[in-house]
């Protein structure tokens, strides 16, 4: 057995994920946005004596880095030295794709080259002759569509099959003989012979600061200036014009695309990103994605609550405490939550098809103006699109945005984008209260959470000095009809984790509720344990009206959104619309919606937060900003809305 | 005419000059194909005026105003009447505009094939032309979609 490491390397967006789960057999969430893959994610399969290490890296367009992301590719090309690259590339792309393949060999790494996409390539009938590029290029090409699946054996014998390391001489004479001299001083040197000789040149004379402090720390620095003497004052421009040079000489022979036509892609563009209409189509987009999400799980909703009736019916003739847990504790609790699964698998659905077909960059690209207003870059705009899913998961994709005060702030916003899970809560309130105007009473708390998120980026921006936002610069996709096979990973890769959240943190924190509400044995629920560590805190919250059985409902809350609905549900015994109606009147209910909208991310969130900023600092301050900030918006609504009503 | 990459309407077609913009951004647009000499065509402006969409190769990216003041370029004929410089110039098309836009310009004078003598183009606000020895002030907006082509008197 001999092991081999191979890296997915390639621009964002021209299919990696989808190639490392065909060779892998993995099932990771391919999305037609460019920077899905914020982190490098590893894959093993076998194949004949070998064991193969799969890594797919960050999206990248060349090897100097600006983003979190970005740095993770780069960092593992130079510092863990896989045995072979496979370098993605879109097919129907090669003169910006192919800039990239050559800075891999001049990193001295086995590259493979990957022409992936090759249906598009039919499709926009260019005519391409693989069996050329590689002879030009001096690699082995391998022709793939990802997305239908891919020839192991061929790529793998592409892989390990004996080529020599190119190494191509491409820019004009003069800087070709400084680098010489340069490759010469480092690859005799003691402390840089793990470092790519030609890389660093190349990248020092291009500017590159990771380049320049290799050489700093090796005390090299001042024999490289020497080497990229002044006369190359412009060697960055120098190097790109060399390299589409060459790219462009060899695509001459090997290439032939027909003469600009009009393709769907445009025609789509032309409506979704018009002057006039864009924008409108957006919010109807939006509009329609939720009532989407509400109507269409309303049948399978109301299924999964009559079923758990029948259960909970059953349950109560087992005798004794066994009944009443069962009864009272899981069923009723936890399946006060599991209602709202269908609801919450067609939101997610409803998001995969908004992502896979590309439209999520023309959104971007729509709003990033009113971004822009707040400070934000119009990388900031995905993560808040996609806290509407999950905030944890969410804020792992604000890697891709370069500046650290704007990835900070879009962190630190991003919880106040409601989530999924928070959506339970505003539609067991809602239904209890408003229930003819429930769509829009939860249609209004989405866009106050909205609201909420922004201004609290405008004061942040104050707080931390914040005062531009980093450059833009994204790619706009082709549209894509999404497949079932992509949707329904991405619908089921984030709904099995609300599953897993039910089964197992959900699950606990409702029994702890069934016991502290039952302990002592044979109390009434008003005496209970619950009742007394309620009690106790109640008066804090007494202000808001919100009585012990909510406050402690809130608490609770605070591990996971969704068991504020489950300790509702184990305190009313089943009927929470009643209980509720009991307990608060209609304006209270809006403020309790507010409340749990703004108060506290959950434990998760907080946790990945301390992981993306390095400090418990952030998720400190988020607790404490968004408890204050719930407490006196909540107690602002109520006393407003009190005296009105009035 | 040397001018910024954000004075271009939609639809112009020009050559990448020069770009003052930090250097590490700068590398990446190099990645993507943004190198002095390449095509760049402004394809659309979004609803608010910002950012843009560019093509560039067959690479479609979008820029803020912020990056695209720096980045100069040199417009390709036929380009757009509102950033061509003072001289003599032929109606070649009109661009973008819908009927109403076509029957405002006919009352004008302006038409296609006809000659056009632009005598002020600040770049900002209206301009000044001169058609069959009328003299004309053309807004920003109309003569944005008037694509003109220099000719030597």
């Amino acid at each position: 057995m001999s092991e081999l490491k191979i890296a997915l390397v390639g621009n964002p967006n021209v299919g990696k994920t989808a190639f490392f789960n065909a060779l892998t057999g993995a099932h990771q969430y391919v999305a037609n946005w460019p920077g899905v893959t914020v982190e490098k994610k590893t894959g093993i399969f076998r194949w004949r004596n070998y064991t193969v290490h799969v890594v797919d890296l960050p999206g990248i367009y060349t090897l100097r880095a600006r983003s979190v992301d970005e740095r993770v590719s780069r960092d593992f090309l130079i510092k863990e030295h896989p045995d072979i690259v496979l370098n993605i590339v879109d097919a129907t792309n090669l003169s910006r794709n192919l800039y990239l393949t050559i800075q891999l060999s001049e990193m001295g790494l086995k590259t493979v080259l990957v022409l992936n996409q090759m249906d598009e390539v039919e499709n926009m009938n260019i005519s391409l002759n693989a069996s050329e590029l590689s002879k030009r290029l001096g690699i082995q090409t391998v022709e793939t569509i990802a997305t239908k699946g891919v020839d192991i054996d061929e790529i793998m014998e592409a892989c390990l099959s004996n080529v020599p390391r190119v190494r191509y001489e491409i820019y004009p004479e003069d800087f070709e003989k400084s680098l010489r001299n340069f490759e010469r001083i480092v690859d005799n040197s003691r402390e840089l012979k793990n470092i790519p000789s030609r890389w660093l040149g190349l990248a020092f004379a291009e500017g590159d600061e990771l380049a320049k402090s290799i050489l700093e720390e090796s005390g090299f620095l001042e024999k490289a200036v020497k080497c990229f003497s002044s006369k190359d004052e412009n060697a960055s421009l120098i190097i790109a014009r060399s390299r589409y040079e060459f790219i462009s000489s060899i695509l001459k022979q090997v290439e032939k695309r027909p003469v600009g036509s009009w393709t769907v892609t445009d025609a789509f563009d032309h409506v979704f990103t018009h002057k006039i209409l864009g924008l409108p189509l957006f919010i109807s987009i939006m509009w329609m994605m939720f009532q989407f999400a509400f109507s269409a799980s309303v049948p399978l909703s109301d299924l999964v609550g009559d079923g758990f009736d029948f259960l909970g019916k059953y349950a109560h003739q087992i005798p004794g405490w066994v009944g009443s847990l069962i009864g009272d504790g899981l069923i009723s609790g936890v399946g006060s939550v599991l209602v709202f699964v269908p609801l919450i698998f067609f939101l997610f659905l409803a998001m995969g098809l908004l992502e896979d077909s590309g439209y999520m960059s023309r959104a971007a690209f729509l709003i990033d103006r009113i971004m822009h207003k707040f400070k934000l870059s119009g990388k900031a705009f995905i993560p808040m699109m996609l806290g509407f899913g999950c905030n944890a998961s969410a804020i792992m994709t604000t890697r891709t945005i370069e500046s650290e005060k704007e990835r900070l702030i879009s962190i630190l916003i991003n919880p106040f984008t409601s989530c999924s899970a928070r959506l339970p809560v505003y539609a067991v309130i809602s239904a209890a209260f408003f229930s003819k105007l429930a769509g829009l009473t939860i249609f209004s708390i989405y866009i106050i959470s909205i609201v909420f998120a922004l201004t609290t980026a405008v004061i942040l921006n104050f707080v931390l000095k914040n005062k531009e936002s980093s450059p833009l610069t994204m790619e706009m996709p082709r549209y894509q009809t999404p497949t079932i096979k992509g949707l329904w990973l991405y619908t089921w890769s984030r709904g099995k984790h609300f599953l897993k959240k039910a089964g197992g943190i959900i699950l606990g924190a409702t029994v702890i509720v069934w016991f502290l509400s039952n302990m002592p044995i044979g109390a009434s629920l008003a005496h209970s344990w619950a009742a007394r560590i309620g009690k106790a805190i109640a008066p804090l919250f007494a202000p808001l009206h919100f009585d012990w059985h909510i406050t402690l409902a809130l608490i609770f809350g605070g591990i996971a959104k969704e068991v504020t609905v489950t300790t509702l549900g184990t305190f009313a015994g089943g009927n929470i619309t009643s209980f509720l109606k009991m307990t608060i009147d209609p304006i209270d209910a809006y403020a309790l919606m507010l409340f749990v909208l703004i108060y506290i991310p959950c434990v998760a969130t907080q946790a990945v937060m301390k992981m993306e900023t390095r400090s418990y600092k952030w998720p400190i301050f988020s607790v404490l900003w968004s408890l204050s900030s719930a407490y006196i918006i909540t107690f602002g609504f109520e006393t407003i809305a009190h005296l009105v009503v009035r | 005419m040397i001018i910024a990459l954000k004075d271009c309407p939609e639809n112009t077609k020009c050559i990448l000059i020069d770009s003052k913009i930090p250097d590490s951004l700068k590398n990446r647009l190099m990645g993507m194909g943004w190198i002095p000499g390449k095509t760049i065509q402004v394809v659309r402006r979004a609803p608010m005026g910002d950012p843009t969409i560019y093509l560039v190769d067959s690479t479609k990216i979008f820029l803020r105003e912020e990056e695209s003041r720096l980045i100069t370029v040199k417009p390709i004929y036929p380009a757009p009447l509102s950033i061509v410089e003072k001289g003599t110039y032929k109606i070649v098309e009109f661009f973008g505009g819908g009927p109403r836009f076509v029957e405002r310009a006919k009352t004008s004078g302006l038409a296609i094939g006809k000659t056009i003598y632009v005598i002020d183009n600040v770049l900002r606000g209206k301009l000044t032309v001169k058609i069959d020895d009328r003299v004309l002030r053309v807004g920003r907006g109309f003569s944005e979609k008037i694509f003109v082509e220099p000719i030597d008197v």
